[in-house]
């Protein structure tokens, strides 16, 4: 049973309450709304790892020039640094903070005779405190891997996104002068190193493209003096020809669950889309009608095509449900877009985009329609997006000669991928596999 | 004296202009009859020329005047001299590459369509596109260009 | 025993509730008040004690010359010095001394006075007494009327001079927060580096707590994105700011009412995804 309080103990209450609440109000509550910011890259750090110096590849170089080329990070130079700690217990953070830095990155390789194992870690210099903590090891042919593994592991710490340093693509090298292997397709590093020619000949290669699962590889070759489409098998080297129809043979893309080619064959008149069952060798066809119709890439699900097409009069991009649909036109802004690309959420595409007469690289957001163009280079063409979604590659021109282009999907940051010999184009970012 | 003179200069100005040339035959030797469209000139081994590459506007298959009366006059050798042709279509570096194919290919299968309206058995006609894959010229200008977007007839 | 508590349980709890509070709010504002001013007059209490006083200053006189034993230049300086301060000090002292007594014989000859004034009038007064009382009376309703406008008329002066000096106290409080409030937007704007996988939508909320140099000693995330590169480079961003040094120069009672703690909300408006 509560006694019921008597009303002078009840009048202090109060007054003892309200007396406390107005020192309180007598505190801040200052509230400020911070609504904009810049686009600098962070600055970070990356310390040479102790026990690095004199192998083969320098670690510290490729974990630099990956979070550099992202766009996203600015590398303070080695020469400013006034130490080279390896761990955390050397490591004073006034004097990082001093250089500028945001992050710091330290680390410490060991070589266990048969394989490298590096450890590293990052700090938050201003917050003073580590952040990551990791061991990673590969074979001695493996420093490359090694390096680009710990950038990834930086890159998604501190943005958020999975990094895309280990990941590889496919191009096209025309050595623009006869030979017997004037036109190549090239496996390299996403960064360009290790290119490993898969395919070479005199006659014109083009449209590589990849299977989800990095298997497998298609492309268009005109070995036989007409183009014809093929799969080739990584591991194996091995090539099968899957077409040899009259007219054009082109555009080959894998379906996402990899069992069907979507492609173009104009044996039935006009360019059309249609699908082969990579088993089977079932055709069937898409589209039927007297325009052109190519170029096709599947959505995310596997039950649509999108694809370039003149039948609304100027060069669009449509869909077109594979079990029954008619094509849906996607784009409206510009007089050409053509070779879309979907994202790997499915929600954007890319595509080549003509605007005041120039070709850009642009991306489309699928459910808006809004559109915005992603390069300021022009003659762009056959944009790539990384398996993370976050960048493309694409093909472009620089001082007359073909390179390849990097954006990122906010359009906030550009670079080139300089070649080595002739024009290069056409590039394929695989998937992370 | 003067007649024949200017009626020559007058075809040959004309045959510079439209690029064509015919191996209309003898008969012209005995009159200067003045030939409005073609000019024709025989060599030693009695063969004749034709312009084989036919050009096209951007993002067309349309053929030009001239390209018509080439091609019919192609079309003529070939009812009397059947061969095996090879129609390959180009486009210029522009725009997407498997677009450009397509494109490529409908210039090649204009001027097949052509040839086999005027005559030519269809199954004598190859037809391949290039796309942009070989250019004829290098560069990136509106000249390069518009001598990119062709067909040659091999 | 526990029957009792149980009865007596609110009020206890309330009790000590309400003692958590009041000690709690004291402490919160223990550090807010000033140190008290400097006692500079001790010649106040010197005076009472004058009595027992007396003694000190020849007792500080003594010791001084055992000082001049000593050969070292430098201390006979500083033992010169002291001495000639002590010699201040207590000519002070006997100057203070002096004007008590002279104060306190004053006191004794006017209470005399007053006394044989009294005896003498005594008679005179119980007379006029009736008379001057009603005039007194008069007078002194009278004079409060008018002390009664004047305090009023007072009242009021300073009733709105404190409101004057309200407003004025507010207008610049307001100002101060208005142009920190433009100072920190763009300080930390100009640091904030976005991560890539930041978003428009996307928010966090950080606590800072400030002290009068304008250094920010104190950086908490109270309400995450849910992205942790997007809170790290919130927090990052203020850290980078690190000192708001202007604030150096703020009156230290706006500084308490607005800018010790700050409430951030990070709100990318301006990103092009």
């Amino acid at each position: 049973m509560i006694k019921k309080l008597p009303s002078a103990v009840i009048k202090n209450l109060i007054v003892v309450v309200t007396l406390s609440l107005v020192a309180l109000q007598a505190s801040a509550n200052l509230f400020i709304e911070i609504n904009r910011g810049n686009n600098n890259p962070t600055p970070i750090a990356i310390v040479p790892f102790a026990g690095a110096n004199g192998l083969l590849e320098d670690i510290q170089a490729i974990v630099s020039d990956d979070l550099v080329r992202s766009g996203f990070f600015d590398s303070i130079p080695k020469a400013d640094m006034l130490a080279f700690p390896k761990s955390q217990a050397e490591v004073v953070y006034r004097d990082w903070k001093m250089l500028g830095a945001s992050f710091l990155l330290v680390g410490e390789l060991t070589n266990l005779g048969d394989k490298y194992s590096v450890r590293y870690q990052l700090f938050d210099v201003l917050a003073q405190k580590p952040i990551l903590n990791a061991t990673v090891s590969g074979g001695s042919n493996g420093l490359r891997d090694i390096a680009h593994a710990i950038s990834d592991a930086v890159y998604e710490k501190l943005t958020g996104i999975r990094g895309i340093f280990s990941t590889k693509m496919l191009y096209v090298q025309d050595l623009k002068r006869p030979s017997a292997s004037r036109y190549r397709l090239v496996y390299a590093d996403v960064d360009g190193a290790r290119p490993r020619v898969l395919l070479s000949g005199s006659q014109p290669i083009l449209s590589p493209s990849w299977s989800a699962d990095g298997k497998r590889i298609t492309y268009v070759s005109f070995e036989t003096t007409r183009p014809a489409i093929y799969i080739m098998e990584l591991a194996t080297g091995r090539k099968t020809q899957m077409t040899n129809f009259k007219g054009l043979n082109g555009a080959p893309s894998f379906s996402p669950d990899g069992s069907r080619l979507a492609l173009v064959l104009s044996k039935d008149g006009s360019p059309d889309i249609y699908v082969l069952d990579i088993a089977s060798r079932a055709l069937t066809r898409v589209t039927s009608d007297q325009y052109i119709d190519t170029e096709p890439n599947w959505s995310t699900d596997g039950n649509s095509v999108i694809f370039t097409s003149n039948r609304g009069g100027s060069v669009q991009i449509y869909q077109v449900n594979l079990q029954n649909g008619r094509p849906e036109r996607l784009t409206f802004e510009g007089d050409y877009n053509a070779r879309p690309r979907v994202s790997p959420d499915g929600k954007s595409l890319v595509m080549v985009h003509r605007s005041n007469g120039v070709f850009h690289i642009a991306s489309q957001d699928i459910a808006s329609g809004n559109m915005r163009i992603l390069t300021e280079t022009y003659l762009d063409e056959s944009p790539s997006i990384a398996p993370n979604g976050a960048m493309l590659l694409y093909a472009t021109q620089h001082n007359k000669r073909g390179v390849l282009g990097a954006v990122s999907m906010d359009a906030g940051v550009k670079f080139r991928l300089p070649s080595t010999e002739g024009d290069v184009r056409e590039p394929a970012w695989a998937p992370y596999f | 004296m003067k007649k024949t003179y200017s009626a020559i200069a007058f075809a040959a100005a004309f045959s510079l202009l439209t690029g064509c040339a015919s191996n209309k035959n003898t008969d012209a030797s005995n009159a200067a009859v003045v030939e409005p469209t073609v000019e024709s000139t025989q060599s030693s081994t009695n063969t004749v020329v034709i312009d084989t590459t036919f050009y096209f506007e951007f993002d067309s298959a349309d053929l030009t005047t001239a390209a018509r009366s080439a091609l019919m006059l192609h079309a003529e050798q070939l009812a009397s001299n059947p061969r095996s042709i090879r129609l390959e279509g180009h486009a210029d570096e522009r725009g997407s590459r498997e677009y450009n194919m397509a494109l490529g290919e409908r210039r090649a299968n204009a001027v097949r369509d052509l040839l086999v309206l005027q005559g030519v058995n269809a199954s004598s006609i190859e037809t391949v596109s290039y796309g942009e894959e070989q250019a004829a010229e290098q560069g990136s200008s509106e000249m390069v260009w518009s001598k990119n977007r062709r067909v040659e007839l091999k | 025993m526990i029957d009792k508590l149980s009865i007596n349980a609110l009020p206890i709890t309330v009790s000590v509730l309400l003692h958590g509070l009041l000690i709690w709010v004291v402490v919160r504002t223990w550090g807010d008040m000033a140190p008290p001013p400097e006692f500079k007059q001790p010649e106040f209490v010197k005076a009472t004690l004058v009595e027992l006083k007396t003694k000190a200053p020849e007792r500080k006189v003594a010791p001084a010359p055992q000082q001049k034993v000593d050969l070292d230049a430098d201390k006979k300086l500083q033992a010169a010095k002291e001495l000639e301060r002590k010699a201040q000090e207590a000519a002070k002292t006997a100057e203070a001394k002096q004007q008590a007594d002279a104060a306190a014989k004053k006191a004794q000859e006017l209470k005399a006075a007053k006394e044989k004034a009294a005896l003498e009038t005594s008679k005179e007064k119980t007379q006029k007494e009736a008379q001057e009382k009603l005039k007194q009376e008069k007078l002194a309703a009278d004079r409060k009327a008018a002390e009664d406008a004047r305090k009023r008329q007072q009242e009021s002066k300073e009733k709105a001079l404190r409101e004057e000096e309200m407003m004025v106290a507010e207008l610049a409080s307001e100002e101060a927060v208005n142009s920190f409030t433009a100072i920190f937007k763009d300080r930390i704007a100009q640091k904030w580096s976005r991560p890539p996988s930041a978003r428009r939508g996307m928010t966090c909320e950080l606590v800072i707590q400030l002290v009068p140099t304008g250094r920010i000693v104190a950086v908490n995330i109270v309400k995450s994105s849910g992205n942790e590169a997007f809170d790290r480079a919130a927090e990052q961003a203020v850290r980078a700011v690190e000192q708001i040094p202007e604030m150096r120069d703020l009156d230290i009672a706006i500084f308490e009412k607005n800018f010790r703690t700050i409430h951030l909300l990070f709100n990318p408006e301006d990103l092009r995804l």
